[in-house]
Order: C-alpha cells, then sequence, then structure tokens
C-alpha cells in the first residue's frame, strides 16, 4: 500500500472509530429512553491514550487482512461449504505468509496491554463470583501461538457484553475473544489469533 | 399361583398393553399422540424453532424425523436455528451429516432455514454457507406476513450490533417482533442460568420497540418463562442435545420463573401466527406434545418506566437473580406449570393425560 494511501486509511478508520464509539454512548441512552442499569465498569478505553496506536496497529493488521482477502474470489454466499472452507484456510495461509514474524505484541501495545488488563481486571472485581468465574466457562484450554488457528472444535467464550462495551471498538475483521485465561484478538474470516495477552483473567476466573 | 409368577403375568400384561396402544393409529398414517395444536390456517405464518441441533447424533436425526412427518400435516415454511448449529468441526463432511442428511426431508420440500450463530458456531462457515441464509452477517433481519424476525449473536454482543438492533427495533412497523438468538435472558436451568449481563443491555430494547416474543437455545431443555415485561421468552435448545433432568430444584426463585418447561428428551416447536395471535407447540422427540399454547398480541403501550435488574457489586449471583427476578415476579403472579415426565415409552402413553393438564394451564389470557 502507498504511505499516502496508508496514512489516509489510518486516519479515517481512526476518526471511524472515535465517531463510532461517541455514537455509541449517545445510542445507548437514547434508544433505552432510560439509563441502561449497569453500563461499563470503568471509563471506555477508547477514551485513554493507550488506544490511538493500538487502532493504528489494527488498522494495518486490517489492511493487510483486506489485501490478501482481495487475492482470493470473492466470499459470497453458497451451499457448497467446501469452497467457504477453502477460503477462509487460504485467507489464512496468506495472512499467515505475509505476517510470519509477528509475536506476541505485535498490535497490542505495551500500553494497551495495561490498560486492558486493568479494565477486564475491574470488570471481574464488579462482578459477583458465579459471574466472574462463568466469564471463564467454556473457554478452550489449548496452548496457542500468534497466528495458530483458533481450536475450531472448542466453543468460542461469549465475552460480557458489558465488559465488550468498555473495550475500543475493532473493525468488523476481529473480535475480542478469550482463549485459556488470555485475551486474544480473533480475526473472524480468517479464524486465526492475531495476537493475545497473556494470563488477563484470574486463576479464580478460569 | 407364586407371587413371582404372578407379578411376571402383571409385567407381561403391561408390556403387551404398551405395545398395542403404541401400534394404535389416529385418522392418519401417525401414532395417537402425535397431535397437532396447531389450527393451521391458510393465511398464517408457520414455521419451526430447532436450538443446539449439530451434533449428528442419532437424536438429531430423529428429531428431525419428527418434524419431518409433522410438516406432512403442518406445513411450515422456514425454520428458525438458534445457534450450536455444528458441534466440533465445520468441515464439509460436517455440514453434510449436522445439517443437510437430517434436514433432508424438509430441504427437499423447500423448507427454508434461518440461523443465529451460538458459542460451538464458526462465523466464518456459517455466515456464507447459503443453506443458513445469513446473507454474511452475524445479526440480520427479515420479515414473513405480520411478523418481523431479529437473528442475533449473542455470543458477541458488541455495541455495534446493539446500536443495528436499537435502530431496526425503531424502525420495525412489523405487528410481532421476534427477536431470535442462541443465550437466554431468562432461563431457570442449571447449567447455564440466566445470561443477565446480556439482558441488561438487550431487555431495555425488546421492552421500548414492543418485542413480542423471543427464542433462545444454549440450555439443552424445553422452557416457557412466565411473561416478563410483556414478553414471552422461549428455550428451545434440545433439538440435539440434551441436558436431562437440568430443572433441579431448590432454586425457587429460578424456577418460579417457569411456566412450563420439560428436560427429558430432545425437542422442536412448531409456531403459528394468525392476526393477533400466535400458538406454540413444543413435541418431544418421540413426537409427543410437551407444551402447547396461544399468545395474543397485547397492543402497544405507551412505555412505562420498566423495573431494571441491577448488578450489585458483591451480591453472589443467586442474590442477584433473586433480586431482579423477585422484582419481576411481583409483576406476573402466575402460577408455574411444570411437566413430570419420565420420557419413557409409558409416558409417551400418558399424553392426553399431559395434554388435558396442559390445556388447562398454559392458555395465556392477555388484555
Amino acid at each position: 500500500m502507498a504511505p499516502v494511501t496508508r496514512v489516509a486509511a489510518i486516519v479515517l478508520l481512526a476518526l471511524s472509530s472515535a465517531c463510532t464509539a461517541h455514537r455509541g454512548s449517545a445510542t445507548r441512552a437514547s434508544a433505552t429512553g432510560e439509563p441502561v442499569a449497569r453500563g461499563p465498569v470503568v471509563p471506555p478505553l477508547q477514551q485513554t491514550v493507550a488506544a490511538p496506536d493500538f487502532i493504528v496497529r489494527t488498522a494495518e493488521y486490517v489492511a493487510l487482512h483486506r489485501r490478501v482477502a482481495a487475492t482470493l474470489p470473492a466470499s459470497h454466499s453458497t451451499n457448497d461449504s467446501g469452497r467457504i472452507t477453502e477460503r477462509r484456510k487460504a485467507l489464512a495461509a496468506g495472512i499467515r505468509a505475509a505476517r510470519s514474524g509477528a509475536q506476541q505484541g505485535a498490535v497490542f501495545t505495551p500500553q494497551m496491554e495495561t490498560s486492558l488488563r486493568r479494565t477486564v481486571r475491574a470488570d471481574l472485581k464488579s462482578r459477583a463470583p458465579d459471574d466472574r468465574a462463568a466469564v471463564g466457562r467454556e473457554v478452550p484450554r489449548v496452548p496457542f501461538k500468534v497466528n495458530d488457528p483458533y481450536p475450531e472444535r472448542s466453543p468460542q467464550a461469549t465475552v460480557p457484553p458489558t465488559l465488550l462495551a468498555s473495550l475500543p471498538r475493532l473493525p468488523k475483521e476481529l473480535e475480542y475473544r478469550f482463549c485459556d485465561r488470555h485475551l486474544i484478538l480473533l480475526d473472524v474470516d480468517a479464524n486465526m489469533i492475531v495476537d493475545y495477552i497473556p494470563d488477563v483473567l484470574p486463576e479464580v476466573a478460569s | 399361583m407364586a407371587p413371582a409368577v404372578k407379578a411376571w403375568r402383571v409385567r407381561a400384561a403391561l408390556v403387551a398393553l404398551c405395545v398395542a396402544l403404541a401400534s394404535c393409529r389416529g385418522t392418519g398414517p401417525w401414532p395417537i399422540w402425535q397431535k397437532l395444536t396447531l389450527p393451521l390456517r391458510g393465511d398464517a405464518v408457520h414455521f419451526a424453532v430447532i436450538g443446539d441441533s449439530g451434533t449428528g447424533g442419532r437424536q438429531q436425526y430423529e428429531v428431525a424425523q419428527r418434524m419431518a412427518e409433522f410438516h406432512e400435516r403442518y406445513p411450515f415454511d422456514f425454520v428458525l436455528m438458534l445457534g450450536d448449529n455444528m458441534y466440533g468441526g465445520e468441515e464439509p463432511e460436517d455440514f453434510d451429516e449436522k445439517f443437510t442428511r437430517p434436514y433432508q426431508a424438509l430441504l427437499a420440500r423447500g423448507v427454508t432455514f434461518y440461523a443465529a450463530l451460538g458459542n460451538h458456531d464458526l462465523a466464518a462457515q456459517e455466515l456464507p454457507f447459503e443453506p443458513f441464509h445469513m446473507g454474511g452477517k452475524r445479526y440480520y433481519t427479515f420479515t414473513k406476513g405480520p411478523a418481523q424476525f431479529f437473528a442475533l449473536d449473542s455470543n458477541y454482543m458488541d455495541p455495534e450490533q446493539l446500536d443495528w438492533l436499537a435502530r431496526a427495533l425503531e424502525k420495525s412497523v412489523a405487528p410481532w417482533k421476534i427477536c431470535f438468538f442462541h443465550h437466554p435472558i431468562y432461563s431457570s436451568g442449571r447449567r447455564h442460568g440466566s445470561e443477565v449481563d446480556l439482558r441488561l443491555l438487550v431487555e431495555p430494547l425488546f421492552v421500548r420497540a414492543g418485542v413480542n416474543v423471543v427464542f433462545a437455545g444454549h440450555e439443552h431443555l424445553y422452557e416457557r418463562m412466565k411473561p416478563q415485561q410483556g414478553i414471552h421468552y422461549f428455550t428451545s435448545g434440545g433439538a440435539g442435545k440434551l441436558s436431562r433432568n437440568d430443572f433441579a430444584s431448590g432454586r425457587p426463585a429460578a424456577d418460579a420463573l417457569r411456566a412450563a418447561g420439560y428436560d427429558q428428551d430432545r425437542h422442536f416447536m412448531l409456531i403459528e401466527i394468525a392476526g393477533d395471535t400466535l400458538y406454540f407447540q413444543a413435541i418431544s422427540r418421540t413426537g409427543r406434545t410437551v407444551d402447547s399454547g396461544t399468545i395474543y398480541r397485547a397492543e402497544a403501550q405507551p412505555a412505562e418506566p420498566a423495573p431494571q435488574a441491577s448488578r450489585r457489586t458483591g451480591a453472589s449471583g443467586a442474590e442477584r437473580l433473586l433480586g431482579a427476578d423477585a422484582l419481576l415476579l411481583a409483576e406476573v403472579g402466575e402460577r408455574p406449570v411444570v411437566l413430570e415426565d419420565g420420557g419413557d415409552a409409558l409416558h409417551d402413553l400418558r399424553v392426553a393425560h399431559d395434554d388435558a393438564h396442559l390445556a388447562a394451564g398454559v392458555e395465556l389470557g392477555l388484555p
């Protein structure tokens, strides 16, 4: 990608993220007409200084994802599950090849890691013990590294929606998930672990 | 006659009676206990509901076979899938084993399926799978006659999805608004229970928009809750999986929310919407009706401040549930109808008794 295009993409993504963050909080209030009983337990991370760099890194990753996706047949609805599997695996392989040297921390900057740890811990602390334990329930306990596929035969742990509301918003290609005690960044289309923060969930929750 | 011989003869007679009854047929080619309670009106919307179906196991195939049999009498047009459409792998052979083959008869008759994602579903595989009609989206809406359906991804309820839901519900002018997704926000199941966190965010939207009915899965059983803030909640998570005896006693607050429940065998649901009336029927793997009834659409009323469930720091899950549910129970005040069922062949023959019991118990007299 040309430098100018890349900068423009990053700026656009950052602006869009800021706008959606603003719109999100407004919609939550106006859509319900009354305050939701429990919002995010800590100020949303979009407003912290750690987020902009993280947004830039996610934008770079998504640009890579889209570049690889553009080399593959377009993703259309199809009866042929084999074609879907083939495309998903080709997308993952292409991304993996393009970032073969990626290590833990490639997307989650150290500041972001600290902020996310604090946010998740604060959220968990606000929960009753049963509720806290439920966060780590049905989480796959498998070793993994960056660029590995998310274990396909394992369920995907549900990230509590009130916690999700506290985290920086992500482009549609990415999701926050828990795998073992770690917070991972999941590429949804490629079903691939892009990055992770180790041991975010305390042992009691897992 | 020796007592042992006498007991043996009594047992043999009972078995013979059971076999004789089991081979009885009604007016059609179906066993007498496979009754259809829905009116089957010509101008109505007819559909089925399945949840947690995709095991590829024998029981999933048997439920699918019952569905196909009922379809001959009750030709429903589409099926809502409440998530966990595929357990385990999602390779092409899995789609075949866990979807295409079990529902082959329905697919061949042109029945369409609309899927929501569960925690066992792989979005990358299922969103573009055409027979699931998701259009590549985690959450989507479609309309059938007077009913608008909203499929949600409760496994990842991010702010974008909540924004979309708020806007889509606000825009909807359909008389019937029906949401379906995987995690139940009201459930008395022991395995998972109510998803209170999710409830806090979506329930105010449902109430404000006048959502009428919500279907969820996740708990591997059938449950109909007492209406909560005017909304009817069904859990139907047993079309493939089963958590037998999941309705354990000893949790009065949770149990008191239940209007009817069945946790002894797999099941599916049939629904008919005709004008302002919704008819429902839950049917077991053996074809027995385990719940049925009618819901009347309440006219849209000005939204009053609704009691909100709250998360109190430091309170136990049970205390929180009790707090929220006790608040809601005060509004409902309906006696629960709980089915007791052994789930064996003998119980199947007690359908007439159960149906009479249900007919007396489940009619919901809403204004």
